[in-house]
């Protein structure tokens, strides 16, 4: 039986416990079973150490819970970011990288030979000169340093620093990715320059951020660079349709990446070629992305996806042919409640809003799923007039949860 | 380029830190621990400590007493291929680009010259996101954005003249806290406290695009100020209670939709949850609008103030739907 590690060697499991105690954190241990209570009980410790200072324990009849506290609105970083400076390493890893960068210094470059010869002096220790190239290898491919052949030999040296290379401008560097790290994508890229150069993020704030995303961003990444490069991608999806133990591996060609920024979910839009239809799937339920040979027609079907998009309210293509068209008629008083239509012109997403009559607005679209827009809709709950549409299930959906709240909430007609 | 990679790693940056410590001068166990604990993870002093003080990672030597660096002088890890491909694809983002002149920013090309850009901006289709975002690349919008980058971190006051979106305009004198930004408006935001209320618990919210005029004052705020303490203190004792029964899948969707505020769920029975959800005044509108996207799927238990809002909408609702007879007594009954 393998000894307890803070540190570990894949992402994969660890991203479920910390998705799960952060977004549910009501679970106990039983409610894990699919994984033993010995694994369940590693990964708690290793995520009450990685985020001490944010977790809560609750006891319930239900027995102990673990959960994340987070108020993104008050955070200068994501504290999940932490999940990802945890790659555990090797001894050589560690005590190669130092030596690195005390012996690189600005204007020096070695051979891995001459590496040894100097680790040898300096720290009384004899690598492998093998070990010692292929480490280098390594950097030269992250970028860390550079290889120059001389005929036979090859001399490594390291890139300056970052002060070094822009340093008029690393005040002005440094507060852009202030900011970035915490609102763009792969924005753990960026805490880890923040890192390298000591300074935290004391100037920006994100509201309505989602911490959760960047549990995805591994994900994230094989798929921008399948995107990149026009490739076809297998994954293996694991959606809320099937229990934990069954996964699809589905074929499918990225085309775009939906993101909702009032949920934080994320999803990857693609062409199915054996559906001929395009597919949206959510970040958070892929488990895995291997990335298979180009695809050919890759433009014609972006660009068919472009054409498509403005029927297209959140993330659904509809499951017919079938276009919904909806229309909201509202009550809105003219002068004082003026910010309530300028809430339909910025939320409507391209729907046409008509002055009907004094203090009357109507709003209609056609989109592929109407059923995108009934949580939008019933934010407008107090000014709604009518609801129609050209399908009948909305309609009665969207009457009879307006009535089940009138009940649920003692409310008089 | 791995995103999961250990030259990212805590450990490798906790030993960086001692490193720098113990080339400068001798540091003690005290010092070595301390530094320990405040940059790495809650045990990581029980694995890495013992590796780096039994020499196994031959890094430091020991007199007895303290600890020196093997390392002589160490320099700061370059940015990585990565890193420097995150930065490139940044750049041609209207909002990175506030931050920097065309000038800085022909310098930032050569310096990711080599580096390839991640994706593109057209990868990404923000679907919900507001239409009416600011006007980054004003070049009124992009000074009073400077101004700002300039006060916050020394705690300058400054002189902003501003016009809300409800038309009224006013001067005051400021001390600009943070800045903040939502994906989801689109706008960045100054959270700052007026010179003349610095001890008062008011943050004051001002739009950018709202600034008309802003100035440097030749003042600054000399106190010690705790800006969390400070937000924490206008959030109701009370959370919004939340009751949410599983259907439509409504125990997954609510507990991703309120992943953004700080909130405590349990469970009441097999398919019924309480969820707590932690706010203040100027979030309620917006959580009250969310709890009611939700329709029937969630119930609010309290605060007696919360509810009566959601009771006060439907009401108002069943008597637009009640004066237009679009939902009489046949069409109820017809319902239930």
């Amino acid at each position: 039986m393998s000894e307890y590690q803070e540190l570990i060697k894949s992402f994969q499991k660890s991203r479920n416990y910390v998705r799960d105690f952060l977004i549910y954190g009501f679970k106990s241990r039983e409610d894990f079973s699919y994984k033993s209570g010995r694994t369940y009980d590693n990964e708690r410790r290793r995520i009450e150490s990685w985020l001490s200072e944010y977790i809560r324990t609750d006891y319930s009849p239900h027995g102990k819970t673990l959960s994340i506290a987070l108020d993104s609105s008050l955070l200068g970083t994501n504290p999940l970011y932490r999940v990802w400076k945890s790659k555990s390493f090797t001894s050589n890893d560690i005590m190669l990288h130092f030596f690195f960068l005390d012996l690189f210094q600005d204007g020096c470059s070695y051979t891995a030979e001459e590496l040894s010869d100097q680790i040898l002096e300096r720290y009384s220790l004899l690598p492998e000169t093998q070990l010692i190239r292929k480490k280098a290898n390594e950097y030269v491919k992250e970028g860390i340093l550079c290889a120059n052949r001389q005929g036979k030999r090859v001399l490594y040296s390291m890139k300056p620093a970052l002060s070094c290379s822009v340093p008029g401008i690393l005040t002005a560097l440094l507060d852009a990715i202030r900011f970035s790290q915490l609102t763009m994508p792969l924005g753990f890229i960026g805490s880890t320059i923040l890192d390298n150069q000591r300074v935290v993020n004391d100037l920006f704030l994100a509201r309505h951020g989602y911490c959760s995303f960047t549990l995805e961003d591994e994900i994230l990444f094989h798929l921008l660079n399948a995107m990149h490069h026009q490739n076809m991608v297998v994954i293996t999806n694991r959606s809320n349709k099937f229990s934990r133990s069954q996964e699809e591996k589905l074929p499918i060609v990225p085309m775009k990446i939906f993101v909702s920024t009032r949920t934080g979910r994320r999803f990857l839009c693609g062409y199915r070629p054996e559906t001929h239809r395009f597919s949206t799937l959510r970040l958070d339920q892929i488990h895995q992305v291997s990335i298979r040979e180009s695809f050919d027609q890759y433009s014609y079907y972006r660009k068919k996806l472009e054409e498509n998009l403005s029927a297209c309210f959140g993330v659904s293509f509809g499951v017919n042919h079938q276009i919904d068209t909806l229309k909201l008629t509202l009550y809105i008083r003219e002068g004082p409640e003026d910010y309530i239509y300028q809430r339909l012109k910025r939320e409507g997403r391209g729907g046409s809003i008509t002055h009907t009559d004094h203090n009357i607005f109507t709003y209609e679209i056609s989109v592929f799923d109407g059923n995108e827009l009934m949580p939008w809709i019933k934010t407008f709950i107090g000014r709604i007039l009518s609801f129609e549409s050209n399908n009948n299930y909305l309609v009665q959906k969207f009457y009879q949860d307006i009535y089940t709240m009138a009940k649920l909430y003692n409310t008089k007609e | 380029m791995e995103l999961f990679s250990e030259i990212y790693n805590c450990y490798y940056h906790i030993v960086d830190r001692i490193l720098e410590e113990a080339e400068k001068h001798p540091v003690t166990d005290a010092e070595i621990n301390h530094l320990c604990r405040s940059e790495g993870f809650l045990e990581s002093g029980l694995y890495l400590l013992p590796k780096l003080k039994e020499r196994d990672w031959p890094l430091l030597s020991f007199d007895g007493t303290c600890y020196r660096a093997l390392t002589k002088a160490h320099r700061p890890l370059p940015l990585t291929l990565l890193q420097r491909s995150w930065l490139k694809t940044l750049l041609p983002d209207r909002r990175f680009r506030l931050f920097f002149t065309e000038e800085e920013l022909s310098v930032l090309e050569q310096f990711t010259e080599d580096a390839q850009v991640l994706w593109s901006f057209e990868d990404f289709h923000y679907y919900d996101q507001y239409l009416d975002g600011d006007n980054y690349g004003s070049s009124e919008y992009r000074r009073h954005f400077q101004t700002l980058l300039t006060a916050i971190p020394k705690r300058q006051y400054v002189n902003i003249s501003y016009q809300s979106e409800k038309g009224h305009r006013i001067t005051h004198h400021y001390l600009p806290l943070k800045l903040e930004y939502s994906a989801k408006n689109d706008r960045f935001r100054l959270l700052a406290i007026r010179e003349n209320q610095r001890h008062s618990a008011f943050l004051q919210v001002l739009n950018l695009r709202g600034i008309t005029e802003i100035s440097l004052l030749p003042h600054y705020d000399r106190e010690d100020f705790d800006f969390e303490s400070f937000v924490r203190t206008s959030y109701y004792r009370e959370p919004v209670r939340l009751l949410i029964k599983n259907q439509r899948n409504a125990l997954e969707r609510t507990m991703l939709h309120f992943s953004n505020y700080e909130k405590r769920t349990k469970k009441v029975d097999e398919d019924t949850w309480e969820c707590l959800i932690y706010y203040n005044r100027s979030m309620e509108t917006e959580l009250l609008i969310e709890v009611l996207s939700f329709g029937p799927t969630i119930q609010v238990l309290g605060p007696e103030s919360f509810l009566q809002q959601i009771r006060d909408r439907l009401s108002r609702q069943m008597e637009l739907f009640s004066d237009n007879h679009v939902f009489d007594s046949s069409v109820i009954s017809s319902l239930s």
